[in-house]
């Protein structure tokens, strides 16, 4: 199709679009700040001309940027809206990020969603967007970026940030709104990406193997800080390793095994084997160390470490 | 089980065993394609290419060897069983399925040259008149489920009723038994049941006929006279110790334990790799949740000690049944058999 747009300098403040069109969310606005202060707007953003008025269907960041700089008009190309048609501007608009910047998930988010109340199809969304644009979301995914449009700001914030992938929040995307809110109080604890992944699938876990409600589990990990959560975590998804673990940590500590020593199982106490560490140092005595271990080895307690079952 | 198209190798199209099998599962498309990786291509564009595939059926033949040992692994004790694999690929849809990772064909892979089978062993059997051997075909798909259209598993059954050399066991977690019935017992054959406790087979084993239907099929071959195997396996400890040992007294309850030639018994295990196809493509099953590390083969298998318990109240409950019954663990390291078997 042959676009025949004005190029021309539109007022800022009478521009519409943001709900229908606006992808960028959660990205830092300094670096075009400084790009406009230092050489001006160079590329003009997209406009059409609807007989409400114009409506900005591409160049968000441009224009917040300009506006943060207090200019009141932009460089823009407007269309007619009768040549522009709304579901044509966002596929422009999709494409023109997608394939300049990328998308974060809360942006794939918005994109699916909208494009859902534009008409299309789960799988024409898939093949005729993401997958052109190289983005690499499957038709299984859609239903998921639905999920995480839905989510709230603070949540969509944090998991946009911290760039978790879909596949890994899928138990989480799926819950019910109350259970979301619910988990809310871990943003609170600051977890890293792989903890808050570990933190998740955990409790997806216990539930799934317990056929419990999520409360009694929040309940019994309760804590202030993250470690503390995690450690009670651990406990309830792990049982039966915690407890060999903790044996085997009592164990130790009645041998009097040195702390420069490491008496580690091996395969997860699939069988009597342990692997011993020694770290030496030249301020260390190592002699010392040494004759610890045989101690421990002659003594009577020493044979525990291999009857595995033994509680 | 529903097939819904086949893809047909070029080179195969024209074959009568091809023709045969079109006419049988009439499915709604045939699709001629060079080779498999186009059926693959084809197969991609759907949602979950795993599920469609388990709906169509790839009919070629197989240039390799039909007959192998069973890969067991190093540090693990090796049972000594063969596969024999005509068919690569189920239809069924179990969560903890190695397949769906396994296999290069997303389509089962149904092998028209089985005459090439039969003649590669008649070949091993000459070369090793002295062996006895045990073998099946249930390793790389299910024995039945693709029955009676098939038309395989009587073929087989009636290869090896004749070579007594051969102990040979269709394994199954199907209740088609209809090409079995037409035919006499034997002492060297055995059809074998996968089990597991009704709430695991409902949530975990897609497409599969349920306990009741297993036992009962093998009730009514064991009353004609042939011989049932059981494995439990793989042993799901998230569905409960008790569930077991209450699936063991409903076997023996039904089935003549003079008529059970085998119970094997084996824990989960499976690649790292699987864990992700799982949770994408089983989002409701619950074998994810167990206490799994890596193993020596790298496979994630459930501590030691949950794995010992199950093993010795299940062997303990078989033997209250029938002390005689032979029982085995599957790819266990020989500690365990020793604290199991002591
Ligand atoms: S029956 Fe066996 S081959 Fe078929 S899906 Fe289940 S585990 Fe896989």
């Amino acid at each position: 199709m042959e676009y025949q747009p004005a190029f021309t300098k539109v007022p800022l403040p009478d521009l519409a679009g943001e709900a229908q069109y606006r992808l960028s969310f959660f990205r830092p606005l300094e670096p075009l700040l400084k790009s406009i202060q230092a050489i001006g707007q160079t590329t003009p953003i997209l406009c059409r001309q609807t007989k409400n008025g114009l409506e900005l269907f591409s160049g968000f960041q441009r224009r917040d940027a300009l506006r943060k700089l207090r200019k009141k008009t932009a460089l823009a190309l407007v269309f007619d809206a009768k040549e522009m048609s709304e579901a044509r501007a966002f596929r422009i608009a999709f494409f023109e990020n997608a394939c300049t910047r990328g998308l974060n998930p809360a942006e794939q988010a918005k994109a699916a969603q909208r494009l859902k109340e534009l008409g299309v199809g789960d799988l024409e969304i898939a093949r005729s967007f993401f997958s052109e644009a190289g983005l690499g979301v499957g038709v299984n995914t859609i239903g998921l970026l639905r999920n995480l449009f839905e989510l709230d700001r603070e949540w969509k914030q944090y998991l946009t940030e911290k760039d978790l992938s879909l596949k890994h929040l899928a138990w989480f995307l799926r819950l019910p709104r109350e259970d979301q809110a619910t988990l809310k109080f871990l943003l609170k604890l600051r977890p890293t990406a792989s903890q808050l992944r570990q933190v998740l699938e955990m409790i997806e876990e216990v539930q799934k193997r317990d056929q419990i409600q999520l409360e009694r589990i929040l309940k019994a990990i309760a804590a202030p800080k993250l470690e503390p959560v995690l450690a009670k975590l651990r406990e309830l998804r792990y049982p039966q390793f915690v407890k060999l673990s903790s044996r085997h940590r009592k164990l130790l500590r009645e041998l009097k095994i040195p702390a420069e020593a490491k008496l580690e199982p091996a395969d997860f106490f699939e069988g009597p084997e342990y692997r011993l560490q020694i770290s030496l140092d030249r301020g260390k005595d190592a002699l010392k160390i040494f004759e610890q271990l045989l101690q421990a080895a002659a003594g009577p307690d020493w044979q525990k470490l291999f009857e595995l079952d033994e509680d | 089980m529903k097939i819904k198209r086949i893809f047909l190798e070029h080179k195969s199209g024209k074959q009568p065993a091809a023709l045969d099998l079109i006419s049988r599962f009439a499915p709604k498309e045939i699709l001629e394609v060079a080779e498999v990786r186009e059926a693959n291509t084809f197969l991609e564009q759907f949602a979950d290419p795993i599920a469609e595939g388990k709906q169509s059926l790839f009919l070629t033949g197989f240039k390799g060897r039909f007959f192998e040992p069973c890969p067991c692994t190093t540090g693990y004790v090796n049972c000594g069983y063969r596969i024999l694999s005509p068919v690569t690929g189920c239809p069924l849809d179990c969560s903890y399925c190695i397949l769906q990772g396994y296999l290069n064909a997303l389509p089962i892979s149904v092998y028209l040259n089985i005459e090439d089978m039969f003649a590669e062993i008649e070949k091993w059997e000459k070369a090793h008149p002295k062996a006895r051997i045990r073998l099946g075909t249930g390793e790389l798909a299910d024995s039945l489920a693709l029955e009676p259209e098939l038309g395989y598993a009587k073929k087989l059954l009636e290869f090896f009723q004749e070579r007594k050399n051969f102990v040979f066991e269709l394994k199954t977690k199907a209740d088609r038994i209809e090409p079995i019935l037409e035919l006499k017992p034997s002492e060297n054959i055995v059809i074998s049941w996968s089990v597991n406790p009704d709430e695991a087979v409902r949530n975990e084993e897609k497409g599969s006929a349920g306990i009741e239907a297993r036992l009962q099929a093998a009730k009514i071959l064991t009353e004609k006279g042939w011989h049932a195997g059981f494995h439990f396996d793989p042993i799901l400890p998230e569905y409960g110790l008790e569930s077991y040992l209450c699936l063991v007294d409903r076997i023996f309850k039904q089935i003549k334990a003079d008529k059970v030639s085998w119970i094997s018994l084996g824990t989960l295990r499976f690649p790292p790799s699987l864990k992700p196809v799982i949770k994408d493509r089983h989002p409701q099953s619950r074998i994810l949740c167990g206490e799994m590390f890596p193993g020596q083969d790298g496979k994630l298998r459930y501590l030691r000690p949950i794995r010992a318990r199950f093993y010795l109240d299940l062997i303990h409950r078989i033997r209250d049944h029938s002390p005689k019954t032979w029982t085995y663990l599957c790819m266990e390291p020989t500690r365990l058999w020793k604290s199991c078997f002591a």
